[in-house]
């Protein structure tokens, strides 16, 4: 690892509490992670994982009854969570751009797409008027949306699901930003659409240096798009290491899981191994590991106290007692 | 329910509601009795709530004329519930011409001046229609029996606010039952071979009630205002029978020197509308949860 | 040869679009056009295609729910558009049908006692301690616990809502499940529990499937046929395995890809 880079963007210890009710829910327990310059980290996880909180957290996004109680964000060395507001929101969507799911209510249905695109162009640019519409014109074309001077000037509603997305990531680009956040951009779309998608987020990645936070359940996604990948489950990170490694050799049981639940091409009709059980309810975690319930290697310890996160040789990061072991061995 | 203030107005109702049932027993003085030598007392120890121009206990009056309030406020909601939920959930069911029909219906009431027509109404005495009812060969007895319990005029009432408010239900109705007609619990029921009339009554109606239920509530409220102003113009309950609102007539002459014979049903009326006013947005918060 | 139990041949849907002041019908929309496909006893197909394909469109109206504009459907030989009393009430008895989002296809207002047992209600099939029976059974053939019979749809997750639902197609003993998208809606490892118990039910039952989805992956590990659609029209139907590996249709082909996720794909063709 080249200590002298330092990471884009780095989080220590985040954690964020929802209060409501009597209760305190974590729904991002203790997080730490890094993301390089230029890098692709896919955060994965199903639901109540915590993985969309994390990344609102990251720019201070997220409102009551939410709000982070421990831990920092640096982001070239800044600590997101000291700024001003106004520096923040000269980061935010300057710098840290997004990219959400369903781009039907991301995009303001009574606005062109021209006006919403000129208004982050204008927020974070000193482009105007005409040098701010060519520019728009130009990135529409740039995420590879057709007849872009017309397009320019269409509403949402005209526009099919993939290319409103398009839309989203070139309002998302148009600052030049160092980071981009992508929460699930393509799980509405079709999968032909998909696909574009995936692949011009790939291209922008590789063409502009930008770095990418891809926050999924899919792990095709993250096999074909990304570096690195991180596994959350219950608002804790479980396992973090490199694409390739994680996938040919996963260390926690979840992850393990995770994998084996996408049946095999062309297995008809046989035998699925599944997880039994689903996601636990953030309320009532219980002590030691949550994923205790749905683990094919539980032992005593386990339920005792929650495993550390560990770091082995090779680089990985692991929160088990017993990681890379099988289920039978 | 978390919400505090509902409980609390839903409290303020329940006790009302025993109030009025146990008027007869629980009122100190009749309050038909005049006694003109007692007149315009102020609030003492013995007329908690003084007396009026004939000398009457105010306060007996008044749990009298709670009586009468919440008996027209709740059935004359009833009605309008009942006939708008079967208006409305016709229509938003059956579509097409069917609700074309009925939507014109609706609209053309809601344009009518109402107030004036009930006015119209009630001025020609349709009471006197209906006890000839009694005289009628087979609903004749039951007729009778009703008007033994509740006076003619004071049904006729009932039946005249609710036939005012039953429009606003409708529409509520049928709005929500076209969004649920699509969704695909219905559809599950379909595919499962349920009728339509099943779908209706068990899937579409039940679901359907939530905001009506709320719409009620503010209704109680405003039907009782609406016989408050009626007995105010003198055209709702009749003297000597006390209501809320022909107490506040009375009481109007004397203003300047009896003020507790405003005060007392006009507080009343306040109370008892903002409790169900309350209740009905505490019900909606439940009913959101 | 296996008894085709449902078939749709040369089904069509238009709508109108409608235009003008006096919202005359100035051409149409075929959402289906012409489309063949049978299911057999115990068999399994796939319908898959992207969003316009027409997929749920034809589903709906193989089930009844939707008259088709052009074509017929036959449920055991007989048209189902002629279908009346008993024997449409039969119908209903024999084709069940999952939905994709499990928080709505259940009445929020019902206990999941009452929603499992409302098909054998209206079918007057069991009633008193028959029909408790058979609830239990019924929930514990979709490994819910006889506990779950007292709760209200909210009280569930969403892989549990769905079992309900498939409990409940399954009160009445049918011999087709048509499944609308039956996991696009839950997380993934709920997904594969459902799928597998999809498949269990195949296997025990001798249950016939068809399968709406956009997911190639899970039809292709339930269904033993896939029939491919696009805009409206069936472009290659065929054995699972034998379209996986061979696929004719250019379409096919790129569906394929797709669905592995492979960004070398060609969608240069592919207006978007």
């Amino acid at each position: 690892m080249d200590r002298s880079v330092m990471p884009l963007l780095q989080l220590d210890s985040l954690t964020v509490e929802y209060r409501g009710d009597g209760e305190v829910v974590r729904a991002v327990d203790d997080v730490t992670l890094s993301v390089e310059t230029g890098e692709s980290l896919a955060i994965v996880g199903e639901s109540g994982s915590g993985k969309t909180t994390l990344a609102l957290a990251v720019t201070r996004l997220i409102q009551p009854p939410g709000s982070v109680v421990a831990g920092r964000a640096l982001f070239e060395g800044r600590d997101l969570f000291a700024l001003r507001a106004d520096e923040l929101r000269r980061v935010r969507g300057g710098r840290i751009s997004y990219v959400f799911q369903d781009p039907a209510t991301s995009l303001n249905p009574v606005l062109t797409v021209g006006e919403q695109l000129s208004e982050a162009i204008e927020l974070h640019t000193d482009r105007r008027a005409e040098r701010a519409r060519a520019y728009g014109v130009e990135l529409l074309e740039r995420v590879g949306i057709r007849a872009a001077p017309q397009r320019y000037d269409a509403y949402p509603h005209e526009l099919s699901g993939g290319m409103r997305q398009r839309v989203m990531i070139a309002m998302a680009i148009a600052t030049r930003p160092k980071l981009l956040i992508a929460d699930e951009p393509t799980t509405a779309l079709d999968v032909t659409v998909q696909v574009q998608i995936l692949r011009l987020l790939v291209e922008l990645q590789r063409d502009l240096g930008l770095s990418m936070l891809l926050i999924t359940h899919d792990l095709t996604i993250v096999e074909r798009t990304c570096a690195r990948v991180a596994v959350m489950y219950a608002g804790r990170l479980v396992e973090e290491g490199a694409v390739a490694d994680v996938f040919a050799n996963p260390a926690h049981p979840y992850t393990r899981g995770l994998l084996a639940c996408r049946p095999a091409w062309g297995a008809v009709g046989r035998q699925l191994s599944t997880m039994p059980g689903q996601s636990p309810d953030l309320a009532k975690l219980p002590p030691g590991c949550a994923f205790v319930p749905r683990c094919p290697l539980v032992e005593p310890r386990c339920r005792e106290r929650l495993p550390t996160l560990d770091t082995t040789a090779e680089g990985r990061r692991v929160r088990c007692v017993k990681p890379f072991s099988k289920p039978g061995a | 329910m978390k919400n505090r203030v509902a409980w609390v107005a839903l409290g303020t109702i329940a006790m009302l509601a025993i109030v009025a049932s146990l008027a007869p027993w629980i009122a100190p003085y009749d309050p038909l009795e005049t006694r003109i030598v007692d007149a315009l007392l102020p609030p003492s120890a013995a007329h908690w709530l003084g007396t009026d121009q004939l000398g009457r206990d105010v306060l007996s009056r008044l749990l009298y004329g709670t009586r009468i309030s919440l008996t027209i406020g709740l059935l004359s909601v009833s009605v309008a519930v009942v006939l708008g939920t079967f208006i409305g959930a016709i229509a938003g069911f059956f579509g097409g011409w069917v609700d074309s029909v009925l939507m014109r219906l609706v609209d053309t009431l809601l344009s009518v001046p109402l107030m004036f027509l009930l006015l119209a109404i009630v001025a020609m005495d349709p009471a006197q229609q209906l006890l000839a009812l009694a005289g009628w060969p087979v609903i004749g007895p039951s007729v009778k029996l009703l008007f033994r319990w509740i006076d003619p005029r004071i049904m006729v009432l009932m039946i005249a606010i609710g036939a005012m408010s039953w429009m606003g239900v409708a529409r509520l109705v049928r709005a929500e039952i076209m969004t649920l007609k699509e969704r695909e619990f219905v559809l599950a029921a379909r595919v499962a071979g349920a009728s339509p009339w099943r779908i209706l009554t068990r899937h579409l109606i039940p679901n359907a009630m939530a905001p009506v239920l709320v719409s009620a509530t503010l209704g109680v409220g405003g039907a009782i205002l609406t016989e408050s102003v009626l007995s105010y113009l003198g055209l709702g309950v009749m003297p000597p029978t006390p209501s809320w609102g022909n107490m506040l007539n009375e009481g109007r002459v004397a203003l300047g020197v009896a003020w507790w014979l405003t005060m007392s049903p006009g507080l009343c009326i306040l109370l008892t509308v903002l409790a169900f006013n309350l209740a009905g947005e505490g019900i909606r918060e439940w009913i959101d949860r | 040869m296996r008894e085709t139990i449902l078939e749709a041949r040369r089904v069509t849907k238009s709508f109108p679009i409608r235009a003008g002041l006096l919202r005359r019908a100035v051409g149409e929309v075929r959402a289906v056009d012409g489309v063949d496909l049978a299911v057999s006893a115990g068999g399994t197909v796939g319908l898959v295609g992207e969003s316009g394909s027409g997929k749920s469109t034809l589903a709906r109206i193989m089930i009844g729910l939707m008259a088709p504009t052009g074509g017929e459907v036959l449920a055991q030989g007989a048209p189902l558009a002629g279908l009346r009393g008993d024997a449409r009430r039969a119908f209903h008895r024999h084709v069940a049908m999952i939905f994709q989002d499990p928080t709505n296809s259940l009445d929020p207002r019902q206990r999941v006692e009452a929603i499992v047992a409302e098909p054998l209600r209206i079918h007057r099939l069991a009633t008193g301690r028959a029909l408790d029976s058979r609830i239990d059974a019924l929930l514990e053939t979709v490994r819910l616990s006889p506990r779950f019979r007292r709760r209200r749809p909210r009280e569930l997750s969403g892989g549990e809502r769905q079992r309900v639902g498939i409990a409940r197609a399954l009160a009445t003993d049918p011999k087709l499940l048509v499944c609308d998208e039956p996991i696009a809606s839950l997380d993934v490892s709920v997904g594969a529990q459902i799928l597998e118990l999809l498949g269990q039910l195949r296997v025990h039952r001798g249950l016939a499937l068809l399968m709406i989805s956009h997911d190639l992956r899970a039809v292709a590990y339930l269904c033993e046929t896939i029939a491919v659609m696009s805009r409206g029209k069936l472009v290659e139907q065929g054995p699972t395995a034998k379209l996986i590996e061979q696929p004719n249709h250019p379409y096919t082909q790129l569906l394929l890809r797709c669905a592995s996720l492979d960004l070398s794909t060609d969608l240069s063709q592919k207006e978007d």
